[in-house]
């Protein structure tokens, strides 16, 4: 059966400035049709109503996709295999009929939202708030804005977001993409690309979204910046994450959100959907706090069968994520050893360059510990999913990889490093001394060997929200 | 059935034949193909199901008359019926042209205004010779034109789809080119083609579509029911003076909103009018080419080189000082040589186009002491009389000054304008 | 079940470059200046980095003169960040000072994956022209998306500087700031580390102008109070050069 979640949630940084949240979610499964949109308002003061830009952007897009399917017939997307399509100016291919679909569809999406939003700014003057926080020359450009005829008018930047959206019905699947944010789909075994993966990146990236720049549906070329795919039902995928740019940037790299979105598929799995949207209500806000402090959304809509029956695979791409991790950081260990035991030789030697070397000593003890730490912690992690592997599925797991032994050695050099009397005075005394990094500073947590390396928390402390970091209210967390 | 590689193809013409070389593209009706005649490399349009006799009889009929003009990549030859289908041979389009689609898509730019004012008055001219020679164009889309981007040359395929007026080619153009009057279902003719002409001429000038504003973007999906309305029934231009619904949109049709106002008041004023309801409904009413061509003389003649940053910028021509859209700067724009109707406006660096070939026949110079000079680049010597009555002659590269009350006489120096006569104001 | 796993969550980045100029003109005060200087503002930085809850900075250095060599293989932490004296002698090889930052701003260089970074703060100082191909590696660099991103700050030392130079690594005069004597080369190089390691490591959504426009206004605002110290576009402020 296929099944839906959204939510959004207001990120850490808008609560001191007293923003609202400016992404917006949907999601909702009716009649064979799934939708999932984010879009997500820009931060900037230029753009001091991107909430409701937000929130209209989802409302349209839901509109526009129903009235899409209902009259787009079956054959279009009959023989199509995954298709993805860049941003419009990146190739010189002809467009196919479809492709000229999908532009109506996306022209209409920009119109409606133009006129929805044009009127919003007529029907609502500037509040209090607005008044009050927005520079002067932004409530100037709005109040000029409602003078002039909606095409000469940069009403639209106020309100500007960026947008995203998967859609799919019994016969087949669409998705399409304006700006920043991440689109994940998972499969069975093999993904988009023919790569023997379970997640995939369907949506062709737009090289104009780099830090924090991103296009948006208030760009004056909006049409020529979506990109999409589609595909037909074999290539239907069993999950599609739709997150904002505040999950982006809370876990970095593909693989890392790659690897929440498969938290969040285990708790499907396990119980059901309702049980994963409240897990989200109550942890998006703290993860937002602890990671990007940008506003969170998430929408996935999934098929709930393929979730539990390949849950075994999804497992298995974390573990193997950890285990590339563990690699690079035995890989760390081995060097910084080596490199430790050779400038430790030359050390002895007193000349110009020991104070080069007694720094770069200092450096490769530190490395060494982290990595170690660190390897510890993901060969934790490793056996603990292992766990979860077998209690959630059939599937034969290999023999998993043993570290102990690297974890080990790192200790024992450690050891060494410490019965070293080398006086420390004689180094550049360190700027800061460790007692002074605050917690958010020190990312690894201190190395006690019996530390349960997990999902859980690392201390009460750097979780339990605080009073002013609570979740938000459930009217902040929209739900289908 | 495709062709293979190697393939003798037999034509009509004195048992002649081609051979396949290698395939070249596919389109919805037909492959093209890369083949070799008589040792000249030539392309083959093979059609997938073979249109029917009448369109076969057709084809002979346009390979027999010939091309209307080098716009035109015409069909040379047809090839007999054979392995199921037939095809034509026609001249193989050279490299430098993109198709015209490409460029409502930003995928290639026009290299200068003056490149986009030569390919508008090229599409004239070609439809000002096809319907000379009694045909209509049926299959008018964004695919049948090519263009060169550095200055503005045309090539026009799929002339297949050419047939004689009044006659139904049987294959459907696409609606958002098409007369209302065909999308409700008429026969298209000359009438028709103009207002095509139009439509297409809005296009290149402006990038987007002259009816597409908010009331046809607004649809989530096109179906054949809203194509009929908003291309037929119900079409309504954009800049309609009696109703303002269907605006258009910001972020949607970007090149219009920006071009419109930046563009010459007369291009507006003539759309405003041909695109008119009055317009739409009244086929008969429409511009002929040659008015467009007019037209688009007039506009260029307020195209100029801005004294200052070298750019293109069009001026006000009924204005004395003229101001660069690209670097703000105001210059003088009161001297002009004035032919009939026609006030050119004068600055270094601007090429003066007398005729519609898109050759430049002047070009405004600077003499040693600063002075504005017209430089002949035509094809042989005008004569000029002063003001007192003297005549001199100006020999092809001579310049002359440009002083108020000299008269010059072009002769046969310019093809297309013969004897014509300007005075400089 | 949880979906908090701090471990995955990593800290954010900003990575703060200095490429300083340790060629042959550099000697006597002014590198001592330069290393007295990044020494007494590391703790700074260490402190911003520490209880900026948006991102820890992390500092590289790449030090140029007859050729060039980064001061560690990597970014180090802004907390435990050791600044080695440098000792001038040499060219000055600014042309390839770029083609090296060039090579390390990179995904699988010095940056990690943009999602979870701050655009990089890049402050380059010298004393002198470039005696190698610099429009080469500054053309290369320009092309880079980091390098455009990043707040670029440029200490023009003493009078000899090219100051057109500098402004094609910074993009404008305004970031480009002179010096004139020692006092003023040890507080701008503080001024303009502090300043663009604040700005540059928070989150952007607070205000619309760019970070570089944010760190050029505030160091113009703090400039006034250094004497010898002016930005290149306003060399009425300049006086004379004094570095003994």
């Amino acid at each position: 059966m296929i099944e839906s979640i959204n939510i959004h949630c207001l990120g850490e940084s808008h609560k001191d400035s007293g923003k609202p949240c400016q992404d917006y979610s949907f999601s909702s499964v009716e009649d064979g049709l799934a939708i999932a949109v984010v879009c997500d308002g820009h931060g900037g003061e230029r753009y001091f109503r991107s909430d409701v830009g937000s929130k209209t952007a989802t409302e349209v897009i839901v509109e526009v996709v129903k009235d899409f399917v209902e009259h787009t017939e079956l054959k279009y997307f009959k023989d199509s295999a995954y298709t993805s399509e860049g941003v419009v100016t990146g190739n010189d291919k002809k467009l196919t009929a479809l492709d000229v679909k999908f532009r109506q569809m996306f022209s209409s999406i920009i119109t409606l939202w133009n006129e929805r939003i044009d009127k919003h700014a007529h029907e609502f003057p500037l509040t209090e708030w607005e008044e009050e926080h927005v520079p002067q020359k932004y409530l100037e450009e709005f109040h000029k804005n409602l003078s002039l005829p909606p095409a000469e008018s940069t009403l639209n930047k106020q309100y500007g977001c960026t947008l995203m959206a998967y859609v799919q019905t019994y016969d087949y699947w669409f998705a399409f993409h304006l700006g920043d944010g991440k689109c994940i789909s998972f499969h069975k075994e093999v993904n988009f690309h023919g790569e023997h993966k379970v997640w995939d990146e369907p949506i062709p990236w737009d090289d104009r979204c780099f830090l924090n720049k991103t296009t948006s549906i208030c760009d004056s070329d909006a049409i020529n910046e979506f990109r999409y795919c589609y595909g037909n039902q074999t290539s239907m995928p069993v999950a599609v994450f739709l997150g904002s740019d505040g999950i982006d940037d809370t876990y970095g790299e593909m693989e890392n959100i790659a690897n929440f979105y498969v938290e969040i598929l285990k708790i499907i799995a396990k119980d059901g959907r309702n049980a994963a949207l409240q897990q989200l209500r109550d942890d998006l806000p703290i993860i937002s706090r602890i990671g990007s402090q940008d506003d969170c959304s998430v929408a996935v809509v999934y098929n709930n069968v393929d979730v539990q029956t390949n849950i075994g695979p999804f497992i298995k791409f974390q573990m193997d994520y950890m285990d590339v991790q563990a690699e690079e950081q035995a890989e760390r260990i081995k060097k910084l050893t080596e490199k430790k035991q050779s400038l430790e030789k030359s050390i002895h030697r007193w000349d110009a360059d020991r104070k080069k070397a007694s720094i770069e000593l200092d450096y490769a003890c530190k490395d060494l510990v982290k990595a170690s730490d660190r390897l510890e912690i993901l060969s934790g992690k490793i056996a603990f999913l292992a766990k979860e592997h077998q209690s959630m599925s059939h599937d034969e797991l290999p023999p998993l990889p043993d570290y102990s032994e690297i974890i080990e050695q790192a200790k024992e050099e450690m050891a060494t490093e410490e019965k070293d009397d080398k006086p420390k005075d004689e180094l550049n005394p360190p700027p800061a001394s460790e007692g002074e990094s605050t917690p958010e500073a020190e990312q690894m947590p201190s190395s006690e060997p019996e530390e349960m390396p997990t999902l859980v928390p690392a201390s009460e402390s750097e979780v339990e929200p605080t009073p002013e970091s609570e979740p938000a209210p459930a009217s902040d967390s929209e739900v289908s | 059935m495709d062709l293979k590689k190697g393939q003798t193809v037999h034509l009509t013409t004195g048992g002649m034949t081609c051979t396949v070389i290698e395939e070249l593209g596919r389109g919805g009706q037909g492959t093209v193909y890369k083949v070799d005649l008589g040792g000249k490399k030539m392309a083959l349009k093979w059609y997938h199901i073979p249109p029917d006799e009448k369109f076969y009889k057709n084809l002979q009929k346009n390979v027999d008359a010939g091309a209307p003009s080098d716009a035109f990549i015409w069909p040379e030859f047809l090839t007999v019926r054979e392995n199921g289908s037939y095809g034509y041979v026609m001249k193989l389009r050279p490299s430098g042209y993109y198709e015209f689609g490409q460029y409502l898509l930003a995928r290639h730019q026009m290299k200068s205004l003056s490149a986009i004012f030569a390919a508008a008055m090229k599409i004239c001219n070609g439809f000002k010779l096809l319907h000379r020679y009694g045909y209509s164009y049926q299959d008018l889309n964004d695919g049948n034109f090519f263009i060169r981007p550095d200055d503005g040359d045309v090539l026009i395929c799929d002339n297949d789809n050419v047939y004689p007026q009044g006659e139904k080619s049987g294959i459907m153009g696409k609606a958002r080119y098409m007369a209302p009057e065909i999308v409700a279902g008429g026969i298209p003719d000359k009438y028709s083609d103009r207002y095509s002409l139009s439509i297409l001429l809005f296009m290149l000038i402006y990038l987007n579509h002259p009816l597409e504003g908010a009331r046809v973007a607004a649809c989530p999906c096109m179906t054949e029911g809203n194509e009929k309305k908003f291309y037929g029934s119900e079409a309504l231009f954009i800049y309609d003076s009696q109703n303002n619904t269907n605006l258009p949109v910001r972020g949607v049709h970007t090149n219009v909103i920006r071009r419109w106002p930046a563009f010459p008041k007369l291009l507006r004023d003539t759309f405003i009018d041909q695109l008119s309801q009055e317009k739409l409904k009244n086929p008969t009413t429409r511009m002929v080419e040659q008015e467009w061509e007019k037209v688009i003389a007039k506009v260029r003649d307020t195209l100029v080189i801005c004294p200052k940053c070298r750019q293109e910028t069009f001026v006000d021509g009924s204005q004395t000082t003229g101001k660069c859209v690209e670097c703000g700067a105001q210059f003088d724009i009161t001297r002009r040589l004035v032919m009939g109707d026609r006030s050119m406006v004068l600055t270094p660096g601007t090429c003066l186009f007398i005729d519609m070939d898109n050759k430049p026949d002047i070009k405004v110079q600077t003499s040693s002491t600063g002075e504005m000079m017209l430089q002949n680049v035509s094809t042989s010597s005008w004569n000029v009389e002063t003001p007192s009555g003297k005549i001199r002659q100006v020999n092809v590269n001579d310049c002359l000054p440009t002083r108020p009350g000299l008269k010059i006489s072009f002769g046969t120096s310019i093809e297309g304008a013969p004897n014509a006569k300007a005075e400089v104001k | 079940m949880s979906l908090i796993d701090v471990e995955s969550v990593p800290r954010r980045t900003m990575t703060l470059f200095f490429l300083a100029d340790t060629s042959g003109s550099m000697s006597g005060n002014k590198i001592g200046a330069l290393n007295d200087a990044i020494t007494n503002i590391m703790p700074m930085i260490s402190e911003i980095s520490n209880t900026n809850p948006d991102a820890e900075i992390k500092v590289a250095a790449l030090q140029f003169s007859s050729g060039t060599s980064w001061l560690y293989d990597e970014p180090k932490s802004a907390s435990d960040f050791i600044w080695q004296d440098q000792s001038a002698g040499g060219l000055t090889s600014l042309g390839e000072a770029c083609i090296q930052l060039e090579k390390v701003l990179h995904r699988d260089g010095f940056m990690k994956s943009a999602s979870g970074s701050y655009a990089p703060v890049v402050i380059l100082l010298s004393d002198g022209g470039a005696t190698d191909d610099y429009d080469k590696g500054i053309e290369k660099l320009k092309l880079n998306n980091w390098f455009k991103a990043a707040i670029k700050i440029a200490i023009a030392i003493g009078d000899d500087c090219d100051k057109d130079e500098l402004k094609k690594f910074t993009g404008n005069l305004e970031a480009v700031i002179e010096v004139h004597n020692i006092e003023a080369l040890k507080q701008i190089i503080r001024i303009v580390a502090v300043t663009s390691s604040q700005i540059g490591s928070k989150s952007t959504s607070a205000t619309d102008a760019t970070k570089q426009d944010q760190v050029v206004e505030e160091i113009k605002n703090q400039i006034d109070n250094v004497d010898g110290a002016n930005t290149a576009a306003d060399p009425s402020q300049a006086t004379d050069d004094y570095w003994d």
